[in-house]
């Protein structure tokens, strides 16, 4: 397996007013890889990924993406193959679907958008049959699709999915779950934010644990799956 | 109903469908009411007077330069006014302030040049009236219809179908989602600023042709007002719909009881619609936006 670093993030802290959400923060994506972060309720694990990609300021640290310091500006960040598919799906309610796989395609090559649009198709059926209705009549789990589809339109080299499980059926996570294996089988490497410990887990190749905004341990998937203090905070002894 | 009154109505319906949808862009994209947009209507009305149409120039030119103005006046408020606001992350209140301060100010600026006098634009139009069936209608009427009509379709094209539209309907949805697909959000918002004010400086132009130019022009755009709120404050199809009903019932109450009493009962009109559906005819949309 390739073992470059496509994504660093050095000594990252945030502060949100006076609370510190962030603290020294340092983690590595290789490419290719699925790279988990896990942590429960309020670690800050979505301000990590809200802070990769420009929503949030950082007090201090920096990132790199190949390489390269990380543009300032969100959609900037975007054009350099780095998307966010945000917690809550966040798909655009009164637009529809096809309009809302088009959006997600702002930046990509123009020549390629109908091609793109029917690749998400053919990944996911379902947002084909109702791609004219409005995505705010779709479930959980097809808004879940939507929105990965919709990040997918961006063609990135790399894409933050953060909570992609959260509130869904165990039958819909593992479909999910399945999507996103298929989505780093395709190159695309995967930076996966869960507080379903056991889920990411086991399907990512490294993983890092946050605690109360600072890094507390970090391994393989396989190694915190087997280490007794992961199996003790997060899956329930 | 006579045809006449019919046309009339829809023809000013026509102007407060101008005002109405530069008043909905805006407040779909922030969120907030810009009570700056009436002032922008006047200042550019009053520009186009005094740079084309007091130069003998005709309807064309003139209606161009008082849209560009309107847009231009758009972005600069957008700049100084809205700007620092936005990226503060304030709460709406300071934008509603800061769009009254503007106003305002455009509005003293306006009473610098222009006093408390009248101003009239030169007669646009050779003939004054058109005969349609039996029907005896102000030629003015006719292509005001015709060219907001025409302004409105090619905007509703541009919003539907074309990338920098599903772009504007992102950001007014959920600006930071629209920035994670990688839309420039501050850029959508001068768009937007600019279309509004646009807008604006039609309806200010096309205003100033139906009445007179005065300092105080902008107040009408309380029609445009009223207008979004019947149609669902934020919907542009709403805005649309609202003002059409308010041009067509101001055109019958002025048929049947003169204008003091059409201009309470279109008021009279907007509380009846916030006490029976204060969401508007089109508010569903809106409501998962707010």
């Amino acid at each position: 397996m390739e073992d470059k670093t496509m994504l660093k993030v050095e000594n990252l802290s945030v502060n949100y007013g006076h609370i510190e959400a962030l603290k020294n923060v340092s983690v590595d994506v290789k490419k290719g890889q699925i790279c988990s972060i896990i942590g429960a309720n309020g670690a800050g694990k979505s301000t990590l990924l809200k802070t990769i990609s420009g929503l949030v300021k950082p007090v201090s640290g920096s990132i790199f993406f190949e390489g390269k310091p990380l543009p300032k500006k969100a959609h900037k960040i975007v054009a350099e193959g780095i998307v966010h598919v945000p917690e809550g799906r966040k798909t655009f309610s009164g637009l529809t679907i096809e309009d809302n796989l088009l959006v997600g395609g702002t930046l990509a090559d123009k020549s390629r958008l109908s091609a793109n649009l029917e690749k998400q198709y053919a990944l996911f059926p379902i947002l084909k049959e109702r791609k004219h209705q409005f995505a705010g009549t779709l479930s959980g789990g097809e808004q879940q699709m939507l929105a990965v589809a919709r990040g997918l339109m961006s063609e990135p080299k790399i894409i933050l999915l953060d909570e992609p499980s959260m509130g869904l059926a165990p039958l819909i996570v593992n479909q999910i779950y399945k999507l996103i294996g298929q989505i780093r089988d395709s190159g695309i490497t995967v930076l996966l934010i869960e507080q379903n410990a056991k889920k990411a887990l086991s399907i990512c190749d490294y993983a890092y644990v946050l605690e109360n905004g600072r890094i507390k341990l970090s391994g393989t998937g396989k190694e915190l799956l087997e280490s007794d203090e992961v199996r003790k905070a997060y899956l329930g002894g | 109903m006579s045809l006449q009154i019919l046309l009339n109505g829809i023809s000013t319906g026509a102007v407060y469908s101008l005002i109405a949808i530069g008043f909905a862009l805006v407040f779909n994209i922030l969120k907030f009411s810009n009570f700056s947009h009436g002032a922008t209507m006047t200042a550019s009305a009053f520009i186009a007077y005094f740079l084309v149409a007091s130069k003998g120039w005709g309807l064309a030119p003139t209606l161009l330069c008082s849209a560009l103005s309107g847009a231009i006046i758009g972005l600069i408020g957008e700049f100084i006014g809205f700007r620092r606001i936005l990226l503060n992350h304030s709460a709406p209140t300071y934008f509603f302030v800061s769009s009254i301060t503007l106003g305002t100010l455009y509005e003293g600026l306006v009473t610098l040049k222009t006093g408390t006098n009248f101003y009239v634009y030169p007669n646009f139009f050779d003939v004054a009236t058109v005969k349609i069936f039996d029907a005896v209608v102000s030629k003015e009427n006719i292509i005001i219809l015709a060219i907001s009509a025409v302004a409105l379709i090619i905007l509703a094209f541009i919003i539907q179908k074309t990338s920098i539209g599903r772009q504007i309907r992102a950001v007014s949805f959920d600006r930071d989602t629209a920035k994670l697909m990688g839309i420039n959000s501050t850029l959508i918002i001068q768009v937007v600023f600019a279309i509004s004010g646009f807008f604006g400086g039609l309806a200010g132009c096309f205003l100033g042709i139906k009445f007179t130019l005065t300092s105080t022009l902008g107040s009408l755009v309380v029609k445009g007002f009223i207008a979004s709120v019947i149609g669902g404050l934020g919907s542009l199809t709403g805005a649309v719909i609202g003002a059409m009903l308010l041009g067509i019932m101001e055109a019958l109450f002025l048929s049947l009881w003169g204008s003091g009493w059409a201009t309470i009962a279109s008021f009279a009109l907007m509380l009846v619609f916030l006490l029976v559906r204060p969401q508007g005819i089109a508010g569903s949309n809106v409501q998962e936006k707010a």
